[in-house]
């Protein structure tokens, strides 16, 4: 198994590092001078331009910056935000932590609601269970996530005249008031995560039901129940946890605007306030941790599933 | 003492904002007992009023300033080198990007005189993007004052249901806003180079229903200087005195004179648009398509909209808003655009240099008024550079118990030092 | 599951979807018997709730709610329909030549694609859109990329399991060239899961525009899109002016619903194949 494992790690490692060339090649597509757009806030001379742009190194050869880039990135984010001042490794340290928080309750409540409902739900006799859990995959997927926020914080203002806490804290700080933020997000986040889960923890389990060795279950006289719960549905973990995997990376781009409504300080909204102001440098090392994230995830997805589902190691 | 940015290799780098209006200082005196005088070249009755102009940032310290300025920097301010005064409130805690929290200073020089300011323990600024997340939280009762910003300042229907929602504990804090206006690129050719098309466009737009469609519904029209809250220069305000026939008659003739200059069938013409607030371009080009004029909206960024609005590159556009406290502070902005690259309509007409000049040796206020009235009718009617639209009000919320809030005389861009607000509850 | 059992479901599951599909069908329809104009305004009538002459009320320019809808939701439909134009093109394209041609070609087509797939596709669409602008092309461009690889994986996969099919194996060994095998062979039968996955990236990429237009990286104004809607509504007139806020939100759920369910119908009719 560690080989297996070994083996996943440098493929994800790999693709780590053409992530980051597409993101650096992405942004220096943009036509036009990079301090320009950084200075353009300011009247400036050309003094000042050419001299960012030395200190940037937008002189050197694209191969050099990116070296140079990825360096800094690799060793401790090192670097400067342009647009706020801020180190970059700061900004990253406050702002990931928050995400990744809310993107964990989001996948916890998802997987706590998701598997069971999916389970039951693909049972051939449940048919009105069935057809909810399809209506409100189908909602999960179409509804946008920030309007609902929106219906929501009103819902909660005109019903209860209350509104979530607007200072963010930490679990360990304040946990009442983060608890009370940050369960809206996650259950919206949740919701959309659910919808991709439901169907394919359903399918798996229709199809375990199906299998010869649930009907010889059955037959030794086992209840529906535990047919149903402990051996069909068991074959839908693993596929449910690579799923969710994959999907991690829509939580967080879920997120993204989801913080902007409700005041939560993390990554995404960094990354959307960088992309609105053009700090296209700080974008770059943004999107390049987040992908470094969702990698990571998936690759613990990967890990779990190893140990999980026998099946699954011998796969390539 | 010298109005501008010096380099090291003796040449100037930039104009001053106000430096015709600052004139030329012929030598600078420390005084005795903490006071300086400046001798001019010429009488210069306003310099006050025109250091007082929230656009100004003064720098200081020398030690810490000079240098960056010099090497090219000059808008550098305080708070980028990291200044923090000794004010009536020290940082206590900052969070990026969600809160700001101020504890009383124990320190401040005010807190051994009769008042012993400042009388709040602490003050919280919290961040939040979302002003209909900032609607919410005022409305639970989590803030008890709104924000500045051009999309959290209060629409007129946002107002009104607080006003049903909070009844008496809520009150309302009114800003200068600034001028909505629409200004010529008159460097450019195009059609708007005909004087009827200009004073067509002048007849035609219908300034009262910019109020409520593009300025939120708290504002009045005017052709230009506010503020309406510093008491000295009420008289300066002119209520519309000219273009004050009827819409339907105004917009007849406007018709006319497009046809006269041979634009019956109208024309394209470009507008450039500040991406954070496109409502007004949007009001404009509706307007205008009543003349069969295309105005094509340019939204762009606000990097862009900084280098834009002072470039000779777009037909035209409705220029930063800023209101002067009196009128010589105007020059700057409707004055030549050689001489001042802010100016809304980038135009060379030397008549505004002598309108000016006259203005600023005006010996008394009735001479002052005088002049002034013959500048604004000869800049919005008999030329028509600018088409003055309305005026904005900005509108924040405050809770009915924070009592002692000074209301920025200038406008929004002025901030408040909070010394003397209290809490007034039950 | 026996064919017997599936049927009558499948059939069922095209209900929903065509009856909102109706829905925006009428909807539309009015618009265009009504004839009003989208971005003229009418300050006088601002904000004027649901009435006869103004069946969705209207704006805080007076612009009529119901036609600026039906424009938007074309608006969403044309990038969703794009998308799936290039997303499907590129995608599926890519995908089938990599399944065809194998060798070097299908190892870098694949890898590249689990490259574009490692970054979160809202994350992709949002740098393109900064990078090129708020055009709808790039706006379409970006949101395609961001689906391309994921077409291009599953078909791909899919295609695994038919290319060594006997019927393809016996068309190879006739001398069929491969653009044929494509074209005749291989795509017809994978034509329920190909159709249900450009169902769902349609959708995908209406909540993706909307959710750009939302953060103000959309089509600028004053063309009408549902998501910028979204925007201006709940920021000023949320309580005072509902329906500005309500009905562009339901139709977009509207949109996206139906073409979330289409996919799901023709999913329904392939595990029947």
């Amino acid at each position: 198994m560690g080989r297996a494992f070994g083996h996943r790690l440098g493929a994800a490692a790999i693709q780590l590092f053409f992530a980051s060339l597409l993101v650096f090649a992405l942004i220096r597509v943009l036509p036009g001078d990079l301090a320009l757009s950084i200075l353009a806030d300011t009247p400036h001379t050309i003094e000042t331009r050419e001299a960012l742009r030395e200190e940037l190194g937008l002189n050197d050869p694209q191969v050099v910056q990116y070296a140079r880039w990825l360096w800094e990135t690799l060793t401790g984010l090192r670097g400067v935000a342009r647009s706020t001042g801020e180190p970059i490794r700061a900004l990253v340290a406050r702002q990931l932590g928050v995400t990744l928080l809310l993107a964990l309750y989001a996948v916890t409540i998802s997987l706590a609601f998701a598997i069971p409902l999916g389970i039951a739900a693909a049972h051939p006799k449940r048919r009105v269970l069935g057809a909810a859990v399809e209506g409100v995959t189908a909602l999960g997927l179409a509804v946008p996530g920030f309007w609902v926020a929106l219906l929501l914080i009103l819902g909660l203002l005109r019903l209860f005249a209350w509104s979530p806490p607007i200072i963010y804290f930490g679990p360990l700080e304040f946990f009442s008031d983060h608890f009370a933020l940050m369960i809206w997000p996650a259950i919206l986040l949740a919701w959309q995560h659910a919808a991709h889960l439901l169907p394919v923890v359903r399918a798996e389990t229709s199809r375990a039901l199906a299998n010869p060795f649930t009907v010889a279950a059955r037959a030794r006289g086992l209840s529906e129940r535990r047919v149903l719960y402990r051996h069909a549905g068991r074959l839908a973990l693993w596929p449910a946890i690579s799923v969710s995997g994959v999907q991690f990376g829509g939580a967080i781009a879920g997120s993204l605007v989801l913080e902007t409504i409700f005041g939560i300080p993390g990554i995404g909204r960094g990354l959307v306030n960088a992309a609105l102001a053009r700090d296209l440098p700080l974008v770059q090392t943004l999107v390049f941790v987040i992908v470094a994230i969702v990698l990571g995830v998936m690759l613990a997805a990967d890990l779990l599933g190893l140990m999980l589902d026998p099946r699954t190691r011998y796969t390539t | 003492m010298f109005f501008g940015a010096e380099a090291d290799d003796g040449s100037v780098r930039a104009p001053a904002y106000f430096a015709r209006e600052l004139g030329e200082a012929l030598s600078v005196e420390l005084l005795p007992f903490d006071r300086v005088r400046v001798t001019f070249a010429e009488r210069n009755p306003h310099f006050l009023d025109i250091l007082a102009n929230p656009r100004f940032t003064i720098s200081h310290p020398r030690h810490l300033m000079e240098e960056r300025i010099r090497a090219g920097e000059v808008s550098l301010t305080p708070s980028d080198v990291g200044l923090v005064g000794l004010g009536p409130f020290a940082l206590a805690r900052y969070r990026r990007g969600s809160l700001i929290r101020l504890e009383r200073n124990d320190e401040y020089w005010e807190r051994e005189g009769r008042n012993r300011l400042p009388y709040l323990d602490r003050i919280d600024y919290v961040v939040m993007p979302d002003p209909f997340a900032m609607d919410a939280a005022f409305r639970s009762g989590r803030i008890d004052g709104g924000a500045r910003g051009q999309a959290h300042y209060l629409s007129q229907e946002r107002r009104e249901i607080y006003e049903a929602e909070l009844g008496a504990s809520v009150r309302f804090l009114e800003m200068e806003g600034g001028n909505f206006r629409l200004a010529f690129n008159m460097l450019k050719d195009g059609p708007w180079q005909d004087l009827r098309v200009r004073r067509a466009i002048a007849l035609w737009i219908d300034k009262r229903a910019a109020i409520p469609a593009a300025l939120g519904g708290s504002g009045w029209t005017t052709p230009d200087l506010g503020p309406s809250n510093i008491p000295v220069p009420r008289f300066f305000v002119n209520w519309p005195r000219f273009d004050r026939e009827p819409l339907t008659e105004r917009r007849e003739r406007a018709l006319e004179l497009m046809a006269e200059a041979g634009y019956a069938d109208g024309f394209s013409m470009g507008h450039l648009v500040r991406g954070i607030n496109t409502a007004p371009g949007e009001f404009l080009k509706d307007q205008l398509a009543g003349l069969n004029i295309d105005l094509y909206l340019q939204i762009v960024d606000e990097g862009e909209w900084n280098r834009a609005r002072v470039s000779a590159d777009y037909d035209s556009q409705q220029g930063r808003l800023t209101p002067s406290p009196i009128p010589e502070g105007t020059e700057s902005v409707y004055g030549r655009y050689s001489s001042n690259p802010d100016a809304y309509a980038k135009h060379e007409d030397p008549q505004l240099d002598r309108l000016y000049d006259r203005l600023r040796l005006a010996t008394s206020q009735d001479g002052r008024i005088q002049i002034w009235r013959e500048l604004e009718r000869y800049l919005f009617v008999e030329q028509t550079y600018i088409v003055p639209i309305a005026e904005s009000i900005n509108v924040v919320p405050y809770r009915s118990w924070v009592r002692g809030l000074a209301v920025p005389s200038e406008d929004a861009h002025t901030f408040n030092d909070h010394a003397t607000v209290w809490l007034d509850r039950r | 599951m026996t064919s017997a059992a599936a049927r009558p479901l499948t059939t069922a599951r095209w209900v929903v979807p065509a009856m909102l599909g109706l829905v925006i069908l009428f909807v539309a329809l009015w618009a265009a018997v009504r004839g009003a104009d989208p971005v003229e305004q009418d300050i006088e009538q601002r904000l004027l709730p649901p009435s006869i002459d103004y069946p969705m009320g209207t704006d805080g320019f007076g612009r009529d709610v119901h036609t600026r809808v039906v424009w938007g939701v074309g608006y969403s439909l044309a990038i969703a329909a794009l998308t799936i134009l290039f997303a499907g093109g590129v995608g599926a394209l890519l995908g089938s030549l990599a399944a065809v041609v194998r060798g070097r070609t299908e190892y870098l087509i694949i890898r590249v694609a689990d490259l574009l797939l490692s970054i979160p596709s809202f994350l992709l669409a949002l740098i393109i859109v900064i990078v090129l602008g708020t055009h709808p092309a790039a706006i379409a461009s970006a949101l395609a990329l961001g689906f391309a690889p994921r077409l291009a994986r599953s078909t791909w996969a899919a295609m695994l399991t038919v290319r060594d099919e006997e019927f393809v194996l016996a068309a190879r060994a006739a001398g069929v060239g491969p653009a044929t095998i494509l074209l005749r062979h291989l795509l017809p039968a994978l034509k329920g899961t190909l159709l249900a996955q450009l169902a769902s990236i349609g959708s995908a990429a209406i909540a993706m525009e909307a959710a750009l237009s939302f953060l103000g990286l959309g089509v600028p104004p004053p063309t009408p899109s549902l998501g910028r809607m979204l925007l201006e509504g709940s920021r000023q007139y949320f309580e005072t002016a509902p329906w500005v806020t309500l009905f562009p939100g339901a139709m977009l759920a509207v949109a996206g619903l139906a073409l979330v369910l289409v996919a799901r119908a023709l999913e329904g009719r392939n595990l029947v194949n």
